[in-house]
Parts: C-alpha cells; sequence; structure tokens
C-alpha cells in the first residue's frame, strides 16, 4: 500500500470510528499492509512518517492524546521489521500483530480492550494476507 | 553496508520514538490544545453526520423500543443528568472550601485553634445567615480569611435548624472591647469600645489622653468567646471630643461584608 493511501485511509478511518463502528478496529491491519507491502517490508523514512502521521491524525480527529498512537504503530513495525522473513510468511502472526495494535491502543487511550474489534481485525488481516495480498517474500529482512 | 543499514534503522526508529514521545509530553501538559481544538472544529460536523445517519438508520431497523419505552429512558436520563449536576456542584463548594482550609492554614493564626467551614446563604445589612451542622456554634466567633491573620466577621447569634445567625460588628447594639494599634509597628495605642450604629461601627471610650490616627488598625482585645488580635477595621474619621474624658472615632470595615461566601467559626481558642 502506497504510503497516501495509508494517510488517506486513516483520515477515513479515524472519521468513522467512533460515529459508525468502534473508535479502535481498522488501524492494525492498516499498519500491516503499510509495512508489509513497502520496499520488501523494510523500515524506511516515508514508512515511518506515514506511521507517524497516520497516528497524529487518529489522535487528532478521535481527540486522544497525541503522539499515543504514533508510539503504539512505531512499536509495531519495529516488531514486524524484526520478526524476520518465518514471522512475516506466518499469516496469523500477520492478524495477531494486527489484533494486538487493536487491543493495546483500546487500553490504552478507552481502557478497553475491545475483544470483538480486535477479533475482527485480525480475521480482516488473517483473510487479506491469505487471499489477497500478492507480495513475495524474497524481501531481505535486516 | 549491513551494518550501516542497521544503524540507519537505530536512528531513525530513535529519532521517531523521540519525536513522538515530545509530541506526547506536550499534549499531556496541555501545549498542543490548539491543535486539537483546530481538529475537532473540522471533523466534529463530518462526525455529526455520520452519528446522526447511523441514528436515522438504527432508528428504521435496528431500534425497536416504542415511544413509551424511550421516554422512560428520556425521563431516567434527565433524572441522572439533574442527580449528576447536583453531584457537580456539591464538588465545586467542596473545592472552594477545601482552597479556603488551605489559605487558612497558611494564614498566621494560632495553631491549636480549631475551626468549621460555614458557606453564606444569606447577607443583610448587619446579619449573616450561613449553613451549620453543628447546633453548639452560639457565641462562637467567626472570621474571614481574606486577611492574613484572620479577620473578625461577627459573632453566632443562634442557631435556626441547619442555619446560623451571625450578628455583624456594624448591627445597631453590637458592643465590644477592642484595641487600637499602630498601622505601621503594630504597638497598642489605645483601647475602647467597637459599638455597632446600622450599618457602621464608631469606636467609643477613648482616653483623651490616649493618641488615635486615622487608618490605625481596629483589633479584639479579647474575652470568653472572642480571641485577642483579629483585625475588625481601620480608624477613620476621627470626632471632635465634646466633653468628657472620651474622644471617639468611626471605623472603617476591613472586609466588604456582602462579599462574603465561605467563612469559619472558630470552635477552639
Amino acid at each position: 500500500m502506497k504510503n497516501k493511501y495509508f494517510l488517506v485511509l486513516s483520515i477515513f478511518f479515524a472519521l468513522l470510528q467512533g460515529p459508525l463502528i468502534s473508535p479502535v478496529f481498522i488501524e492494525g491491519l492498516l499498519v500491516s499492509m503499510l509495512i508489509s507491502t513497502n520496499t520488501e517490508m523494510r523500515i524506511n523514512t516515508k514508512v515511518l512518517a506515514s506511521l507517524f502521521l497516520g497516528g497524529l491524525i487518529f489522535d487528532l480527529v478521535q481527540d486522544t492524546t497525541l503522539g499515543m498512537t504514533s508510539l503504539i504503530f512505531g512499536i509495531s513495525a519495529l516488531i514486524l521489521h524484526y520478526m524476520g522473513k518465518s514471522g512475516l510468511k506466518n499469516h496469523a502472526f500477520w492478524g495477531a500483530v494486527a489484533s494486538l495494535i487493536t487491543i493495546i491502543r483500546g487500553y490504552v487511550l478507552w481502557q478497553d480492550l475491545f475483544w470483538v474489534s480486535a477479533a475482527v481485525c485480525g480475521i480482516l488481516t488473517f483473510v487479506y494476507f491469505k487471499f489477497v495480498w500478492q507480495g513475495n517474500y524474497s524481501g531481505k529482512i535486516t | 553496508m549491513r551494518s550501516a543499514g542497521k544503524r540507519f534503522i537505530y536512528y531513525l526508529s530513535l529519532s521517531y520514538f523521540i519525536f513522538a514521545g515530545v509530541i506526547l509530553w506536550g499534549d499531556s501538559h496541555g501545549r498542543l490544545e490548539k491543535l486539537h481544538i483546530l481538529a475537532q472544529k473540522a471533523t466534529t460536523p463530518v462526525e455529526e453526520r455520520l452519528f446522526r445517519a447511523k441514528t436515522v438508520t438504527l432508528g428504521r431497523f435496528g431500534d425497536k423500543r416504542t415511544s413509551e419505552e424511550k421516554d422512560k429512558r428520556i425521563s431516567e436520563l434527565e433524572v441522572r443528568s439533574a442527580q449528576l449536576e447536583g453531584q457537580i456542584a456539591q464538588f465545586g463548594v467542596l473545592k472552594e472550601e477545601n482552597e479556603r482550609m488551605l489559605y487558612l492554614l497558611g494564614a498566621g493564626l494560632p495553631a491549636n485553634w480549631k475551626f468549621e467551614p460555614l458557606r453564606a446563604t444569606q447577607n443583610y445589612t448587619d446579619r449573616l445567615y450561613t449553613s451549620a451542622e453543628l447546633q453548639e456554634l452560639q457565641g462562637k466567633t467567626v472570621i474571614s480569611t481574606e486577611g492574613k491573620d484572620g479577620i473578625y466577621v461577627g459573632r453566632v447569634e443562634k442557631i435556626i435548624g441547619n442555619q446560623a445567625e451571625i450578628f455583624l460588628p456594624t448591627k445597631d447594639g453590637e458592643r465590644m472591647p477592642v484595641k487600637v494599634r499602630d498601622k505601621d509597628i503594630g504597638e497598642a495605642r489605645a483601647s475602647g469600645i467597637l459599638v455597632g450604629r446600622g450599618g457602621r461601627m464608631v469606636l467609643d471610650q477613648v482616653l483623651t489622653g490616649e493618641s488615635l490616627k486615622s487608618q490605625d488598625l481596629v483589633v479584639t482585645s479579647g474575652d470568653e468567646s472572642r480571641p485577642n488580635g483579629l483585625l475588625i477595621g481601620r480608624v477613620g474619621k476621627i470626632l471632635p471630643v465634646s466633653a468628657g474624658a472620651f474622644q471617639q472615632a468611626e471605623v472603617e470595615q476591613a472586609i466588604d461584608y456582602k462579599q462574603l461566601d465561605v467563612v469559619f467559626v472558630i470552635t477552639k481558642f
């Protein structure tokens, strides 16, 4: 996923999350998609800048403490980065990380674990990586 | 190259977390409040429309409650809202009392004195009515924390139900022994009787041999019910001596009794 799509989707879902759906829901999937499709799964300046801005967008739109979501996204990106190829080949792992992002964000910002949202996000992420994602695993993980 | 790449990732990640941490710190300390306000101004209308759309959709397909049930729920919520507003008001009162008590602790009053806060409910020219939980306050001295060392407000005349009636020193017929102290060095200059004259106070029975100066401090001289040294007011216009051995002076109030909100009754001194 291109960085600009990540930012547009961040704005879109930040607006939807709260009025229409659970306040934490899809951001885990967005982060996973961004990391998985960028320059062979390597963290670079553009990815981190997008994650940072995406986090700020969520915090500003949802009126939560600025920087908190960026921190959660950054930690998630590092985990994904350092998991290596073996972890990235496992689709369930992506789902677990996406769920974890939802749970942590929900607990830190709303003191609620949002189990249902986390489970749905995890399943969506798993389905995406299992059936939709066409990336290759030959990327060099550094 | 591999090592250089790792170092780059390390510094990049470090910068990321430092920057995020700085923003988090700034927002936690209210430095970025304007950004939130701007963002909410921009997004709230959209969110409101989305929420309304959801409510309308649920109203048609999801919400199966009857109008009676909804009315009942609205009534319940209104009652709950009123209760919460009452609690908020109560918290406000407690906060203010707490602030006054803190001020009292910092005032230069003796540490062994004990106080009970009273909240003013009505204020007439020469009387102050306050809420009173305790019944055994009759005759006790009431002070305000407006001044550095506490200012004499009056004495509890009677308790009616949960209300205390306090006679201010300006009340017609109120009399109490007082001392006059120099405004600069605090040295005792004279003693006399403070007499209430209906909205004003007059210092009476001051020996002509004792010197009175404008703006000197009039303080309580202390008796069974009043502690010594509480400021009441300042010497105003000194009245001409007509005959006899005594002189008189007008006394200016140290505080505006009409502005009193929370006062303290001295339960032990």
